[in-house]
């Protein structure tokens, strides 16, 4: 029976996030001077017969770095940040299109010696903090966080909630 | 028909129904070709399938078949008095100019994947550059990375395998400033096409293990809604694996990546204007690891003499490849047995389809076995899907239903040249008068040449390119103890057992072209020729290869100014004697605007690459200044061509004459150049060219750190005002260090060329600029630096 989890790698705090600044710089240059801070964090999607100790295996012993890098499943992340980065875009490669990295990670997932298979799908995750209106925020991802060509994102805002 | 090939009811088909299945298709054929395909399925008395029609279209496209290069073309050259007629066939006059100057260093030119050379009596070196441009335009990544995932199997495919041992990467792009507002839709912000392409470059050639250490970047306007993105690769093969031939019998077999729906279309669509409606496929995802690991089996395979031929799936994928090997004999392919990355391709899709990191072999039958055990051991798929036979034919099958039959002569003869129209208005010389009065601060002046986008450092890009892997790199792209002065040229030892090297460089420049490309051509051959002088390559072992990149060729000026473009490429190159072995065109480089209908195109643009022997590698030099107490000369003449100077366009000047190269005068220099270097008399060496004689030496300045007093009036000159002393693009100069006891012998080896000690270089941290006597400018070390490193804002 496949099941689908999605893994969030990210660096510690504390730990500059040299992509996230350069994602500032770009959005900045589009002409959006009020994009406070940007967090990113590498996605990996995975469908297949995995049990979770399966997924802690996969996230501790192949993909990430321990001494920099921490990893979350699902939303626990974007919960954790909570108010501080409301705004959240997750971004994949369209259906068709080749992730390399995908093919590597399905490699070494069976190296590692899970011998399932699984499909796995590569991603990217960035938090913004900053003051800007919807229309700024398509622009945001349109022009810097992905190439609708080959990429498609969501959109996922945490709102206040009231009382 | 039957349940895999879809009939193109082309028979009796009228005008528009003709043209309807080219577009709708994307097939870029126009209607006299399609008639031509037309006619010859009425005589066979069946319609063409859809996977012959793509076949067809692919080996016709402009890429591939370089119809405009082939063309007949009635050339007439217009000035205010007088009118010239002339027919010209542009592939055939690079051709003509290579024959006559070519000697037998060239080993194999015009003819396969790549130009060879001699390097000494077991190898030769082989070179090729090529264009991405409208893949990086949608998706820079993407279409950088396969750009140079492109060319790298370019030179897998000469002869039996050339190892890769260098890339190259030029670029052009739009003004780095632009209005983010102002873009047209569907066309991405400069900095983002910089940014993706230099990203997608770096990752590809540093994962493959292979240097990329020269190239340049050039920012216009004119390359806004089209950039350009020129990769370029050099291997080193044995001489004795430069011959191939496919023989009757061996097997087709593919190897490399697996075959998926990504770049369908890529060749014929690199002739449609950019349209921000193109979908998905058309463009490439890259691989590098597949293509390293490919890379290296390739080599032992052929060290074990398993093939008899190879090519690289490029353009146009399996049907270029297998189309190509198979033009004097015949194939029979067996789509099915393509090892597909998904399931549901038609077997059109799989005979076109660019997905990347394949390679083509002809295998004969009693290697197959321990050729497909090599690479099974090398975890690389190599997968035998059809055969080479002497039938004249290409057979395309698919579980047994024939999806395909075309004659090869038809397919790659089939298409007679086209006849074109061409026009150049050769405008008056420009009166040249300096325009600048009134009291000017040079300093300012120099510091805006200096800080210019395109002058100023590119170390922001350099750096993240890995230009040491594989330990051959001698004269690195930066020099100078804190690598702050520019490098003319890479110096590179591929064989780490002799001192022999080559040097790789090359020219550029579209701003000359806008106003003369006849001098543009020639501008470009020589930067290219005088940067390898310049570190210490002899002039008269060197050669090149053009890039054409243009505009709308359907526009009878455009095409008079390419056609204008590719005689000055006659003239210079036999000029200086050097044998074109290879080039690539890449046409109708323009953009409509879907609001204004406006179409733009490119300014032309001719890249010139060049790659020449190091007799030794321990005789070469680079250009940052050595020795407190030495002599500075410059060698050539200056004269007022200020047209299009970086120094003109910065400062809004219009005007000028463009630089006239002089190969009478500068060929000889650069071999007294040479002679110079060898004996070690020259310590340093730079030529001077954007920006001019001042930028040179700063230049020159910042990389050694050291400072100089120079004395302007003295540089041999027609022309003695400030500006064109400082600024004026002339060609054919150097600036020379030599050390104070070696002046005489230096002075008798340069006896009868334009040449006159300036200056000296001193213990200071000042670069100190007089002109008739007075102190012009004073410039500190440290300031030059900053502003030429922040020049660039990556």
């Amino acid at each position: 029976m496949g099941r689908v989890y999605l893994l969030e790698i990210c660096n510690k705090e504390g730990i500059p996030d040299v992509f996230g600044i350069e994602i500032k710089k770009s959005i900045r240059e589009t002409g959006i001077p009020e994009i406070e801070s940007v967090l990113t964090s590498d996605l990996y999607h995975f469908e297949g017969d995995l049990s979770s100790e399966d997924i802690t295996k996969i996230a501790e012993d192949v993909l990430l770095d321990g001494v920099i890098q921490e990893y979350f499943l699902g939303d626990e992340n974007i919960k954790r940040r909570g108010l501080e980065y409301p705004v959240v875009i997750d971004v994949f490669y369209k259906k068709g299109v080749t992730d390399a990295v995908a093919d590597t990670v399905s490699i070494a997932i069976k190296d590692a010696g899970i011998k399932k298979d699984v499909k796995v799908s590569t991603g990217k995750r960035y938090y913004l903090k900053g003051q800007f209106n919807r229309e700024e925020l398509e622009k945001i991802c349109d022009k810097v966080l992905a190439n609708r060509l080959v990429q498609e994102y969501s959109i996922n805002i945490l709102e206040e909630k009231n009382g | 028909m039957g349940r895999y090939a879809e009939e193109v009811k082309i028979i009796g088909a009228d005008v528009n129904r003709l043209m309807e299945i080219s577009e709708k298709n994307l097939l870029s054929l126009n209607l006299d070709e399609m008639r031509i395909i037309q006619d010859y399925f009425t005589s066979l008395g069946r319609n063409p399938t859809d996977c012959e029609i793509e076949t067809i279209a692919q080996t016709w496209s402009e890429h591939c078949y370089h119809k405009i290069f082939r063309a007949d073309i009635e050339y007439t050259e217009k000035s205010e008095k007088t009118q010239k007629k002339q027919k010209i066939t542009l592939l055939k006059e690079i051709k003509k100019a290579t024959d006559k100057v070519k000697g037998d260093f060239c080993i194999s030119v015009f003819k396969d994947n790549a130009g060879i050379i001699k390097f000494d009596n077991k190898y030769g070196i082989a070179f090729k550059v090529e264009t991405h441009n409208h893949p990086s335009a949608l998706e820079p990544y993407g279409g950088a990375g396969t750009g140079i995932g492109g060319v790298i199997r370019d030179i897998l495919g000469a002869g039996k395998g050339a190892f890769p041992i260098l890339n190259t990467d030029i670029f052009c792009f739009g003004l780095l400033d632009a209005s983010y507002d102002k873009l047209p839709e569907g066309v991405l912000h400069p900095r983002r096409v910089f940014r993706g392409v230099v990203s997608g470059v770096r990752d590809y050639g540093n994962r493959m293990g292979i240097p990329t250490a020269s190239g340049a970047i050039i920012f216009d306007e004119g390359y806004q809604n089209n950039c350009l993105v020129y990769c370029g690769t050099l291997g080193v093969i044995p001489l004795d694996k430069v011959e191939k031939k496919v023989c009757n019998g061996d097997y087709v077999v593919v190897v490399g990546g697996r075959t998926g729906r990504d770049g369908i279309h890529g060749a014929t669509f690199s002739s449609v204007a950019l349209d921000k409606d193109i979908s998905t496929s058309v463009v490439q995802i890259g691989n590098p690891i597949v293509e390293k690991k490919m890379m290296d089996v390739l080599i032992k395979a052929r060290d074990e003499n398993l093939y008899n031929a190879v090519t690289d799936c490029g353009a146009g994928g399996l049907s270029s490849a297998v189309g190509e090997m198979g033009k004097d004999v015949g194939a029979v392919v067996y789509l099915e047995q393509v090892p597909l990355k998904y399931e549901g391709l038609a077997p059109w899709e799989i005979w076109v389809s660019e997905s990347q990191e394949r390679m083509v072999l002809a295998v004969p039958e009693k290697n197959l076995t321990r050729l497909l055990q090599l690479f099974s051991e090398e975890d690389v798929e190599a997968t035998v899907i059809g055969q080479f036979i002497k039938s004249g034919k290409l057979e395309i099958f698919y579980n047994g239903e024939q999806v395909c039959c075309l004659d090869m002569n038809f397919l790659h003869r089939g298409l007679p040249p086209r006849k074109l129209k061409a026009s150049f208005y050769l405008k008056r010389p420009l009166t040249d008068t300096t325009t600048v009065s009134g009291v000017i601060d040079w300093k300012e002046r120099i510091f805006n040449v200096l800080g210019s986008s395109n002058i100023a450092s590119k170390e922001a890009v350099i750096t993240q390119y890995d230009h040491e892997v594989q330990a051959h790199t001698i004269i690195k792209p930066l020099t100078g103890m804190y690598h702050d002065g520019p490098s003319d040229a890479v110096v590179l030892n591929p064989l780490y057992d002799r001192w022999k090297g080559i040097a790789v460089a090359c020219g550029i420049n579209p701003f000359y072209g806008k106003i003369d490309p006849y001098y543009m051509a020639g501008c470009c051959i020589e930067e290219a020729l005088r940067n390898l002088v310049a570190v210490g390559a002899d002039p008269t072992k060197v050669a090149i290869l053009d890039n054409f990149c243009w505009g709308d060729v359907n526009n009878e000026e455009n095409l008079g100014a390419l056609t204008r473009c590719v005689k000055g490429c006659y003239d210079f190159a036999t000029g200086y004697k050097l044998p074109f072995i290879s080039g690539k065109d890449s046409l109708n480089n323009f953009f409509i605007d879907k609001k204004t209908g406006v179409k733009t195109s490119i300014p032309g643009t001719l890249l010139i690459s060049s790659v020449g022997i190091v007799s030794d590698i321990r005789k070469t030099v680079t250009s940052n200044l050595k020795k407190e107490g030495s002599c500075l000369y410059i060698c050539g003449k200056t004269h007022n061509e200020m047209g299009m100077s970086e120094y003109y366009r910065v400062h809004k000047i219009e005007g000028g004459k463009v630089p006239e190269p002089l190969p009478a005068e500068t060929f000889p220099l650069m071999k007294k150049i040479h002679k110079g270097i060898k004996s070690g008399i020259i310590k340093s060496c730079h030529d001077c060219s954007d920006g001019g004689f001042i930028v040179a030496l700063m230049e020159m300045a910042m990389g050694g750190e050291k400072g100089v007093s120079v004395y302007l009036d003295n540089i041999p000159s027609s022309n003695n005002s400030i500006d064109v002393l400082l600024f004026s693009e002339s060609q054919g100069r150097f600036i020379v260090e030599v050390d104070r006891k070696f002046k005489k012998q230096f002075e008798n080896i340069m006896a009868g060329s334009d040449v006159r000690y300036i200056g000296n270089i001193e213990e200071s941290d000042e670069v100190k600029v007089y002109y008739k006597k007075n102190l012009l400018v004073e410039i500190v070390l440290k300031e030059a630096i900053d502003t030429w490193k922040g020049g660039l804002k990556w």
